[in-house]
């Protein structure tokens, strides 16, 4: 009986301590999390504007949606956003993510001068990017121009400004960037894979390649899927980290993505910038975003998983 | 405890403990912090006032001088029963604030860049100080000047800043600093590579072919001496007419064509025309814009801040937006067309604009003209360069000529001179180029410059009870003619306010200063200020954006010196990028 009086009364605190704990965070997710995005979806269908001193927010259904149709018709910029978008994609599943994982199984495998790679590969992920932009600006418009110049007799007055130039610079920052942001990932699912199957394909006489293709590419397979997925649901919020690089609303025209783009549109709202009265549109371009990637995301995670290689 | 209660208890400390640092990383942005405060001890026997001052390239020397000079005077008076005088906090860092962030900012009173006056208006964040503005400003605790701050403000400014919120119009705020672009010239560049046009040759070049512009028939048009007598430059005169001087401008392109012969001449002498800055690109827009505003006039340009009124300098344009010329090769204009929100699209044929584009391409028409890392540097690095570049034997001793600037260039260069006696010395002349007319029969008009940034004032609506009455009397006391002195003769800059300044003040300014008031006060320039004046334009003020209304195309390009700087639209002419502008906006345009 007494047991069973301290076994409730231990549930009960335990239950008391666990509210206790989890109520506040709950509480944030609901503020945060779910009012947030509600509100965004509704901020979509209504008019923001303030110029009398007073906020007046009106239902205009369809209005800000118009609008984007209105954009996409009538400017060219909509449309080298979403190209340049889809040129970031392609760099991300084509280049990036066989590369990063090539590079994790060099280290897991500590060849020469691995624990060098690591500690390259993964700094840009533990120093501050303005750091390495800076660093980059400077290499690229110092160092490289100088070269440039004294093999070619070419002066590049701006790697950065100019179109002809600007795409090589940004993309060589990104696929340094996106290097350094996986490769712990794929480190970590390729030390999952069983060294004793790794050592029995060895002593088969398999090569490193073999290995690599039919052994842990079927293992991490799982890891790519998920890194993929979120490639693909991130298209619509991918910067290319050209505000890093340009600021507010500097970047040209010929290097943004649609993250840029619709940062741009919130930063740049109002006379002077960063007033909300363009923010309706701005949601409204996320839900449009969203109807398009969510579908195309979701499947694409289930084609990739249904046809994809199996660890059997 | 079971395992199932562990995996419970882990997530929930999981859980409050990210939840605690997200609390606390808000906490920190909520309040702003005060992070750029100085540490100072409060003084428990006077009021405090916080003071929060976006301290960049204006600096903080005034403001210091005058926090000081308030304190001293309001040192016996008792704002707070038990206290006497007035202890102001500073706050000061090269930042601003969000408006979600204001009400927990124990600052009260702000004097800020880039802000959205409205966004802080209609959030309530701004404190009425109709009061203030429509009072004398202070200028000890028992004296106001006779006149309100309010008889200072611009007709625009009256209607950018008196807002209804339903109880009849009110002011928030009042603007801070005035903010042109510029090209700044090194006058001791031209006068010891003689680059002034010399007396006689007024509308010389008229005539000349753009081959001629560019060779060295061009020598002919420059002074002998550095002491010689002028050509009239730009205004078309000399000397003093009805008491308005007219001779600063004497010696200095005229036209465009004088400008190109200026440029020839430049490069011929060893001598780089411009440097600009890459970090700020926005700046050469702003140089655009300056040049469209003052081709076309303080009254013709605001119709586009109004999208009201009869535009008669419009372009004659066919179905397609291509430039219609005269049998002589003139651009053919429209009669007097009526500017309505629904066809305000046609303000981009004025033809300042499309004049504006012809001098871009003018400037960027080789790459001789710029300092060669134009592109590449920021602009503290190109206010070094333009200070002290052949000095420092930083431009392959070559003298840089001209610069791209705001009017603040010279506080904020203020560590690039050897001293502030060296910066206040009469060897470092600098001054603001007033920017040739289009052709000759322009010659003779009005100089007009146009303000664009926002720089605000106001009091914290959340400021405690006690210290309202020590903000007001801070922003009033800011705003006497008196203080608005130490401003500019600190600075070199004025305050975004009608006012004189004193004998006193114009000496103690360094060259620039003088010559930058002098040009931005004179008769023959119209200020006017990049601000919404009508209902419809404060609710397009998106579209209005300073940065990108003027040369935005199709494809989204918004800076017309970017386009130039692409070797693929270098043979592109002023007319072709004009009506790519024109039809980006007849096309698109859409007005709430």
């Amino acid at each position: 009986m007494a047991s069973g009086k301290s076994m409730s009364k231990n549930k009960r605190s335990g239950q008391i301590f666990f509210w206790t704990m989890v109520i506040l965070p709950l509480v944030q997710f609901c503020i945060f999390y779910v009012g947030v995005n509600f509100n965004s979806i509704i901020l979509a269908f209504k008019s923001y504007e303030n110029h009398t001193g007073v906020i007046v927010q009106d239902w205009v259904g369809f209005e800000n949606f118009q609008t984007i149709l209105h954009d996409w018709n009538t400017s060219l910029l909509l449309k080298t956003a979403v190209k340049n978008t889809f040129k970031y994609l392609a760099i991300d599943i084509l280049i990036i993510m066989p590369a990063t994982m090539l590079f994790a199984y060099y280290i897991y495998k500590n060849f020469a001068l691995s624990n060098l790679f690591k500690v390259l590969i993964f700094a840009p992920s533990i120093i501050c990017i303005m750091v390495l932009v800076i660093f980059f600006k400077g290499f690229m418009e110092d160092a490289v121009s100088q070269v440039i110049y004294k093999t070619t007799g070419t002066y590049i007055e701006s790697m950065f400004l100019k179109r002809k130039y600007a795409f090589y610079p940004l993309t060589i920052f990104y696929i340094m960037f996106g290097f350094s942001g996986n490769i712990l990932i794929y480190l970590n699912a390729i030390s999952n894979i069983s060294t004793s199957m790794l050592e029995a394909a060895t002593i088969d006489g398999a090569s490193e390649f073999k290995i690599f293709i039919q052994i842990v590419l079927p293992s991490i397979y799982k890891t790519c899927v998920s890194l993929l997925v979120i490639s693909v649901s991130a298209i619509g919020s991918n910067q290319a980290y050209l505000h890093s690089f340009y600021g507010s609303s500097n970047a040209p025209e010929y290097a943004r993505t649609l993250g840029y783009h619709l940062f741009d549109l919130v930063a740049t709202s109002g006379v002077d910038g960063d007033n909300p009265t363009q923010y309706p549109i701005a949601s409204a371009y996320g839900l449009v975003i969203t109807f398009i990637v969510a579908p195309v995301t979701l499947t694409m995670r289930w084609l990739l998983n249904k046809y994809g290689p199996s660890e059997d | 405890m079971n395992k199932t209660n562990w995996k419970k208890a882990l997530l929930a400390f999981t859980m409050a403990a990210t939840t605690m640092l997200s609390a606390v990383g808000c906490g920190a942005r909520g309040t702003g912090g005060a992070g750029g405060a100085d540490n100072v001890d409060i003084d428990t026997t006077k009021s405090q006032l916080y003071l929060k001052y976006y301290n960049g390239g204006v600096n903080r020397v005034w403001i210091d001088d005058v926090i000081s000079q308030f304190e001293r005077d309001y040192a016996d008076v008792e704002f707070e029963t038990g206290k006497k005088g007035v202890q102001i906090i500073k706050d000061f860092d090269k930042s601003g604030i969000s408006v979600s962030a204001i009400e927990k900012n124990p600052n009260q009173v702000f004097m800020l860049v880039g802000v959205e006056y409205y966004d802080y208006a209609s959030n309530g964040v701004m404190m009425d100080i109709s009061d203030v503005v429509q009072k004398g400003a202070a200028l000890s605790p028992n004296q106001k000047e006779e006149a309100t701050i309010e008889t200072k403000l611009r007709e625009s400014q009256k209607s950018f800043y008196q807002l209804d919120r339903g109880d009849g119009k009110k002011y928030y705020a009042l603007p801070f600093f005035e903010s042109f672009m510029n090209l700044i010239y090194n006058v001791s560049v031209f006068e010891d590579k003689k680059l002034y046009f010399a007396q006689g040759k007024d509308g010389e070049t008229e005539t000349w072919s753009d081959e001629d512009l560019k060779s060295s028939k061009v020598e002919d048009l420059f002074v002998k001496r550095a002491t010689a007598p002028r050509s009239l430059g730009p205004d078309g005169k000399t000397g003093e007419i009805d008491g308005v001087n007219y001779s600063a401008d004497d010696g200095l392109p005229a036209t465009y064509k004088d400008f190109q012969a200026l440029l020839t001449c430049m490069v011929r002498r060893n001598v780089i025309p411009f440097i600009w800055n890459a970090t700020s690109t926005d700046y050469l827009t702003g140089l655009a814009n300056e040049a469209w505003v003052n081709n076309e006039g303080a009254e013709q340009f605001m119709l586009n801040m109004s999208f009201e009124g009869t535009a008669d300098n419009l372009v004659a344009l066919d179905d397609k937006g291509n430039v219609q010329y005269n049998e002589d090769g003139s651009v053919k204009m429209r009669d007097a067309t009526e500017i309505t929100p629904s066809n305000a699209y046609e303000l981009h044929a004025q033809k300042g604009k499309l004049d504006a584009i012809e001098f871009v391409k003018m400037m960027m028409g080789s790459s001789d003209y710029r300092y060669g890392e134009s592109f590449k540097m920021d602009f503290r690095a190109t206010q070094r360069y333009f200070l002290n570049g052949n000095v420092d034997g930083l431009t392959d001793g070559k003298d840089i000529a001209m610069m791209v600037e705001g009017t603040w260039w010279n506080s904020e260069a203020r560590s690039d001179y050897a001293s502030e006696e060296d910066r206040h010395s009469e060897d470092r002349k600098f001054a603001i180029l007033p920017l040739p007319k289009s052709d000759i029969s322009k010659v003779g008009e009005k100089n007009t410059k146009v303000s664009e940034r926002q720089t605000l004032i106001f009091i914290n609506n959340f400021c405690a009870d006690y210290a309202v009455p020590i903000a007001k009397e801070f922003v009033s006391y800011l705003h006497s003619d008196r203080v608005m002195n130490v401003f500019s003769k600190d600075t070199d800059m004025l305050r975004a306010l009608n006012y004189e300044l004193t004998e006193d003040t114009i000496q103690g300014m360094s060259y620039f200063g003088r010559s930058a008031y002098e040009f931005a006060t004179s008769a023959n320039t119209d200020v006017i200020e990049w601000l919404p004046t009508s209902n419809t334009t404060k609710k397009n003020g998106t579209l209005l954006d300073w940065a990108s209304y003027g040369f935005s195309t199709t494809a989204g390009g918004k800076n017309p010196y970017l386009y130039y700087f692409e070797e693929s639209n270098a043979k592109v002419s002023p007319a072709t990028y004009f009506k790519d502008i024109y039809n980006n906006y007849k096309n698109s345009w859409k007005i709430s």
